[in-house]
């Protein structure tokens, strides 16, 4: 997974509770934050952003690194991606991610009626197989876009050169 | 001991001598329509493929002119073996340059080596080609009926297959990709000029199996390289009446 995250550009995923703030899952291929004042962090942004009516929080960016975010009935997926990664291409991957942790996190509600951290874990292969999956699909779709431009290449190469 | 064609002791028939002049013409014109249109764009691409054809015109013009010398002094002047080896050093010079079109227009990312690996499998075999002309067919000493070494043939035959396979596979899946009636038949006749040509060189190598030499597959051979010549003008040039039929028979 740390590999296919490198590939996509992505620092981080977290999956916040909406309503509490609390961190349910939080997988940073190099750790660098607690999980816990990262959603705390963003709870609050997200509170003051609200209290002062300038709408809702969807992206947070530095020089270097972009934050996004898709907000569920009742969770919040962030994510971090590196300045050079395409935003576009991400957000398919963190809207099936949203989805994905939306269905459980109804699951554990229904069995356990709190907030179980381990029993989120299980998440982990989820967005494992997403990510995966997500890199295959766009390596796929470069292939298949770069085979398009050279037929168009060798095409417009051949009008260019005056022959055709 | 196998030669390429041995016909050592009698003259060239006639209809060599017909079928090589008409390869010659169809060749002289491919040469000089690229020319022109090389001078009026002076595009690097058609610069090599006026580079090819016009190899292809002195191998045609090296093997037409001894051919018709030993045809019409009914053997007399025995140089058809030196115009055959120079026709395939002319040859392989007109595949290399034509691997350099193939280059120029069917590929956007070149493997590292691959331009050069080319070159110097061509190089050999222009090298090997005219130490064994200089050192028995230079004007002043021609040893008649002396063809280069099969193995030789055979490593020329098989860098020339290279080329042409590369060219045909890469203008072939072009063809399959594009929709456009018009660059598909393009495609489609640069893929048969290159399958043609190839054809050429497999007829030959047939042929120089043969000790009696002008065998069927010489005149294949021969018919091959013609329709090369045909498939490449209409390929590679796209003349108006072909795009018009193209496009005629597409909205049928």
């Amino acid at each position: 997974m740390k590999e296919a995250f490198y590939t996509l550009g992505v620092s981080g995923v977290w999956i916040i509770e909406k309503d509490s703030g609390l961190t349910i899952l939080c997988y940073e291929p190099t750790p660098k934050i607690k999980g816990f004042i990262f959603g705390g962090m963003l709870t609050a942004i997200r509170g003051l952003m609200t209290e002062i009516q300038i709408g809702q929080l969807s992206s947070i960016s530095t020089d270097t690194h972009d934050l996004t975010l898709t907000i569920s009935e009742h969770l919040i997926c962030a994510i971090i991606l590196d300045k050079g990664s395409s935003t576009e291409c991400l957000f398919s991957l963190l809207k099936r991610i949203s989805e994905e942790a939306e269905k459980l996190y109804l699951e554990m509600k229904n069995a356990m009626n709190f907030i179980d951290e381990n029993f989120f874990s299980q998440f982990n292969s989820t967005l494992e197989e997403l990510t995966e999956n997500h890199v295959a699909y766009m390596q796929q779709k470069i292939k298949s876009e770069r085979k398009v431009e050279r037929t168009d290449k060798a095409e417009k190469k051949l009008e260019k050169s005056g022959l055709w | 001991m196998l030669n390429t064609i041995a016909q050592v002791g009698s003259e060239p028939p006639i209809q060599a001598v017909l079928m090589e002049g008409i390869v010659l013409l169809v060749f002289t014109y491919l040469s000089l329509k690229t020319g022109l249109k090389y001078l009026q764009g002076r595009v690097p691409a058609v610069r090599n493929l006026f580079l090819s054809f016009s190899s292809y015109f002195f191998a045609g013009l090296a093997l037409f002119t001894t051919k018709a010398i030993e045809h019409f002094t009914q053997g007399g002047i025995d140089v058809s073996s030196l115009g055959i080896n120079l026709g395939y050093a002319f040859s392989a010079l007109g595949n290399l340059f034509l691997f350099y079109f193939t280059l120029d227009i069917f590929f956007t990312e070149i493997k590292p080596y691959f331009r050069e690996t080319i070159t110097i499998a061509t190089g050999i075999t222009e090298g090997f080609l005219f130490i064994f002309i200089f050192k028995t067919q230079t004007p002043f000493i021609e040893i008649p009926g002396i063809y280069i070494p099969f193995q030789l043939l055979f490593w020329h035959v098989t860098v020339s297959s290279l080329i042409f396979i590369i060219l045909f596979s890469r203008s072939f899946t072009e063809m399959r990709k594009t929709t456009n009636p018009v660059p598909r038949a393009g495609f489609l006749m640069i893929a048969l000029s290159a399958l043609f040509e190839l054809f050429v060189f497999i007829f030959f190598i047939i042929d120089s199996l043969f000790p009696a030499g002008y065998s069927l597959f010489y005149f294949l051979g021969w018919t091959s390289a013609s329709l090369a010549g045909f498939c490449a003008m209409i390929g590679y040039l796209m003349p108006d009446w072909f795009k018009n039929m193209v496009q005629k028979r597409a909205k049928s």
